[in-house]
């Protein structure tokens, strides 16, 4: 029996646990992070991983379905496959400072990837220097922000998300609280299994616990951290630095790449719209300038 | 029409509640918008007149916040953090502002013969410090101290003592004294006297409550003013008819944000020291200082409507959250596409 797990970053994951709780089950995945929704080998090559397939994972909406071509799941039932959903893990509960910053359509990078403050990136396009910026991460900000509310509301996001793939994520969401996101939309490894165990349970196929978990590849792009403040009232450990398997990106040094990044955009005159092109980050990052621009002296 | 003044309790009546009576059985708090009990984090900031407060809620064993311990011999304890004595409610805000990095003065240090010295605090450290990096640490130390008392209070109590203040007129920050008093900057043209009016002062209060809210929804403030005249006056006012309009601006001001916030209640310090059923018999020979007995008869008050009632703290006024979702649910479907740009 042969089975195809396709979706985002997560979709290694998921299958990495697939094939260790299900022996014998030949695994393939595919992960549309990083593909170019025209580029027509990886297309022939998903198509071929779907033909081979008795069994098919996905975590793909019909937003992505419409994009790539993917085949939504009733489409793959016709085809005689049996289909089993899978959540598209997101949780800003943890690091709802999170931003993504832009520049005519392309990901700007920073010390941290594509990862940058809020905060800071509101800072440096309201003209503060980098060490106001720095002094504005306090719970005052975060309160202004609303940035403590954001827990909340993502538990409920992602409660509802899970429940739509026949899951429950209340054991994640139960005190106490573990840090299971590297970032926003990478979870820790144990999670990933216990979303691949539950389709297996659901799905009534057995399986058997694993010796030990597998790698957590997602780990490797890094972990934001859950700003202490944050981190006291969940019960968690608190932390200010990025860390990436090799080395640590320090608070400072992740605003002075964000400084530096929306530096040169402003030099090609493309730092105002910074991050317009996402949904999410654009209203973070306009509140926190109009929380800088109501709020700090000059 | 009837006497509207008809069915009035007694202590809206003069001849009631003040004429003939012993000043010990005026009691001129009435209508408390909230209590403190034993279980609540108590603050205290302001003129040296709040330092009796701080007194009495440690001996009567209540939870006042210390948030920067350390010896009494260079001021700690006295209030929760090391800030001294914060003479207008401005001061106050900024004390609030410099704490969460809203408000960065331009003036960092004075000098002090060769020692360095706070502007914001010149008196907290016995001879001032050594060095600038130890003034610059205990500052960020302190403030994080100043944080946590914001953050933890459950009752602020803040005594407004004066209008006068020194202002730089490059930033606005304000200093609890005047360049040369303790410490100056080595030019001071820019600093100069400011006399708070009463919008001024509310302003600011209302301020403060609303930053301080933000932070901490339920606290609940009570403002007192100090019935202790100015020392010396800045304007060219006699020092007596300079005390009337500072006294005068603090209480309208503190009032005016009595009335205006559920939270905040006033506290009448000043009339039961200055206010005629007393005699004027709370002043020491100098005519400035409050006398033991007169701090006593404020303070038994305060316990009286204060202290040994049954707390009824309001709910946290706090607005429920901003709905959110759609911009969580709007990262479904974009996330992974941009962590593809960045391989």
């Amino acid at each position: 029996m042969r089975a195809c797990v396709i979706g985002n970053c997560q979709a290694d994951g998921l299958a990495d646990w697939l094939r260790l709780l299900v022996p014998g089950l030949e695994v393939e995945a595919f992960a549309i992070a990083g593909v170019d929704p025209q580029d027509l080998a990886a297309r022939a090559t998903w198509r071929a991983m779907l033909d081979r397939a008795d069994l098919v994972v996905t975590q793909i909406g019909p937003a992505h379905q419409a994009r790539f071509g993917i085949p939504s799941p009733e489409a793959l039932r016709v085809e005689g496959r049996q289909v089993l959903p899978a959540p598209w893990i997101l949780f800003c509960g943890f690091h709802p400072d999170c931003v993504f910053l832009f520049d005519r359509g392309a990901i700007v990078n920073g010390a941290a990837g594509a990862h940058h403050s809020g905060i800071a990136a509101a800072a440096c396009l309201e003209g503060l220097p980098e060490a106001r910026a720095l002094g504005l991460f306090n719970t005052f900000t975060y309160s202004a922000l609303g940035y403590f509310d954001v827990f909340a509301t993502a538990a409920e996001v992602m409660t509802d998300q899970w429940r739509a793939a026949g899951l429950d994520a209340s054991a994640w969401l139960t005190r106490p609280l573990s840090a299971f996101m590297s970032t926003i939309n990478h979870p820790v490894v144990e999670m990933l299994g216990d979303v691949m165990r539950q389709i297996l349970t659901q799905a009534g196929i057995d399986w058997v616990e694993p010796d030990q978990a597998p790698p957590d590849r997602l780990t490797s792009s890094g972990v934001w951290p859950i700003y202490p403040e944050f981190a006291a009232r969940l019960g968690l450990t608190g932390a200010t630095a990025f860390v990436y398997p090799d080395r640590s990106v320090s608070r400072e040094d992740l605003v002075a790449g964000t400084y530096a990044a929306l530096a040169d955009m402003t030099a090609r005159g493309t730092a105002a719209e910074a991050g317009a092109d996402h949904p999410a980050s654009k209203p973070v990052i306009d509140r926190a300038r109009a929380f800088i621009r109501d709020h700090v002296k000059r | 029409m009837d006497n509207p003044y008809r069915q009035a309790p007694d202590h809206k009546f003069w001849s009631r509640a003040v004429s003939g009576r012993p000043g010990e059985a005026v009691q001129p708090v009435v209508n408390l918008g909230f209590s403190i009990g034993p279980e609540d984090r108590i603050a205290t900031a302001g003129s040296c007149f709040a330092q009796h407060i701080s007194r009495t809620l440690q001996n009567e064993g209540y939870d006042f916040l210390i948030t920067e311990p350390g010896e009494a011999a260079r001021q700690y304890g006295v209030y929760p953090a090391r800030f001294g004595n914060i003479y207008t409610p401005r001061q106050l805000l900024q004390l609030f502002q410099r704490a969460y990095g809203l408000f960065t003065p331009r003036e960092g240090e004075w000098m002090q013969g060769s020692a360095w010295v706070d502007p914001f605090r010149p008196q907290v450290e016995p001879g001032g410090f050594a060095s600038l990096e130890a003034l610059q640490t205990d500052r960020d130390f302190h403030l994080a101290a100043v944080r946590t008392m914001f953050e933890t209070a459950d009752v602020f109590i803040f005594t407004l003592g004066l209008t006068e203040a020194w202002i730089s007129k490059e930033d606005g920050a304000v200093f609890p004294s005047a360049p040369g008093v303790a410490g100056a900057p080595a030019v001071a043209d820019h600093i100069g006297p400011h006399n708070f009016t009463v919008a001024e002062v509310f302003e600011d209060l209302q301020a403060f409550a609303a930053l301080a809210r933000t932070l901490n929804p339920g606290l609940r403030i009570l403002l007192t003013v100090s019935p202790v005249p100015l020392i010396a006056t800045f304007t060219d006012q006699h020092v007596l008819t300079a005390t009337t309009w500072s006294k005068a601006v603090l209480r309208a001001a503190a009032g005016m944000a009595a009335e205006a916030d559920p939270l905040i209640d006033y506290f009448p310090s000043y009339e039961i020291v200055t206010g005629a059923h007393n005699g004027h018999r709370f002043w020491a020979d100098d005519l400035r200082s409050v006398t033991p007995e007169g701090v006593a008869v404020v303070m038994a008050e305060f316990k009286r409507a204060y202290l040994g009632g049954v707390v009824a703290a309001p709910g946290p006024n706090h607005a429920a959250p901003p709905d959110r979702r759609a911009e969580h649910e709007a990262l479904t479907e974009v996330i992974c596409d941009e962590e593809a740009n960045e391989a």
